[in-house]
């Protein structure tokens, strides 16, 4: 399958932007307070928060750092950026459409670079940790969380099929150890790497990304006719023969550009 | 627009430096004649978006 155009992620993302402000998957808060106790930002700092979404992560870090940009792909999504920073009364961020993979800022720009359960969208997520790096200056820090799959190549294709139903602009969701490499090869020293549990409330996941009702119901049939393993791996809730949620990992990366 | 964020905005194409139109509405990168429109206060610094201009 060929992964979407960036015009077809704008568009699936443009649509449903106002359910990823209030989307408890995001806003959720366990894994960021992890970045936040790694990155160890001061009021000096210039931050950027790249494929900001609804704006989580960027208005959550507001208040640690002198200021903060807050970039995504979709214009939309960053009119509900803005407004999560104004019931937030975050006085210090600005807004840029800009494309992860060609990002439009000066090299060495950012202080501190974050990028919050956004690159499984990236269609080259190489090109795009480049990025990162490039507009991080020498000896700052860049912070990534994303969805992360297992070694066994069976729950791998299981989780990343299940999104690609569920997303059009899903593309994949990375193990680890390939997570670790593309960091590595960009010129990321690690400092941190960890994983942390996350559980789905199934019908806000299922309905977030704005499918019709036949295919939220076939998703819901994938989770219900999984495999064995993947039923427990993935901690799939069932009650009276519906979905009650799911769990997957979120990985966590910390490191220094040399 | 912020000066500071004007200062470290770059063309997303050739990262060199961007100016602002006399009117706020656009900024350009004079290396590619690309034009970046400004909307509602956000630039919007896409490559795909962008026009050219004379």
């Amino acid at each position: 399958m060929k992964p979407p155009t960036k015009r077809e992620t704008r568009d699936q993302f443009a649509g449903v932007a106002k359910r990823y402000r209030t989307s408890i998957d995001h806003s959720d808060a366990d894994d960021r307070e992890i970045l936040r106790s790694r990155l160890a930002m001061d009021p000096s700092h210039l931050l950027l928060d790249v494929a900001t979404g609804g704006g989580h992560t960027a208005a959550e870090f507001s208040p640690d750092v002198r200021k903060v940009v807050a970039s995504d792909l979709t214009p939309e999504m960053l009119c509900e950026a803005r407004t999560l920073s104004a019931e937030r009364k975050c006085r210090n961020m600005s807004f840029v459409a800009a494309d992860a993979e060609s990002l439009p800022f000066a090299s060495e720009a950012f202080d501190r670079v974050t990028c919050r359960i956004a690159p499984h969208h990236f269609p080259d997520l190489p090109a795009a940790v480049r990025e990162l790096l490039r507009v991080t200056r020498s000896g700052g820090l860049v912070g990534i969380i994303d969805s992360v799959v297992p070694d066994d190549p069976a729950l791998d294709a299981f989780l990343n099929g299940v999104e690609k139903v569920r997303d059009p602009s899903h593309v994949r969701s990375y193990r680890i150890e390939e997570w670790n490499e593309v960091l590595a090869s960009a010129g990321l020293f690690l400092l941190h790497v960890s994983r942390a549990w996350k559980e789905h409330p199934f019908a806000e996941w299922v309905s977030r990304t704005g499918k019709p009702q036949e295919v939220q119901r076939e998703i819901e049939s994938l989770f219900l006719t999984a495999f064995p393993r993947a039923r427990d791996y993935y901690r799939v809730r069932i009650e009276n023969g519906k979905v009650v949620s799911y769990s997957d990992e979120k990985g966590i990366f910390v490191g220094r550009k040399t | 627009m912020d000066e500071e964020l004007l200062e470290i905005l770059a063309c997303p194409k050739c990262k060199g430096g961007l100016r602002l139109t006399p009117e706020e509405s656009e900024l350009r990168c004079e290396a590619c004649r690309l034009s970046y429109r400004i909307d509602d206060g956000i630039p919007i610094l896409l490559i795909d978006e962008a026009t050219t201009y004379e």
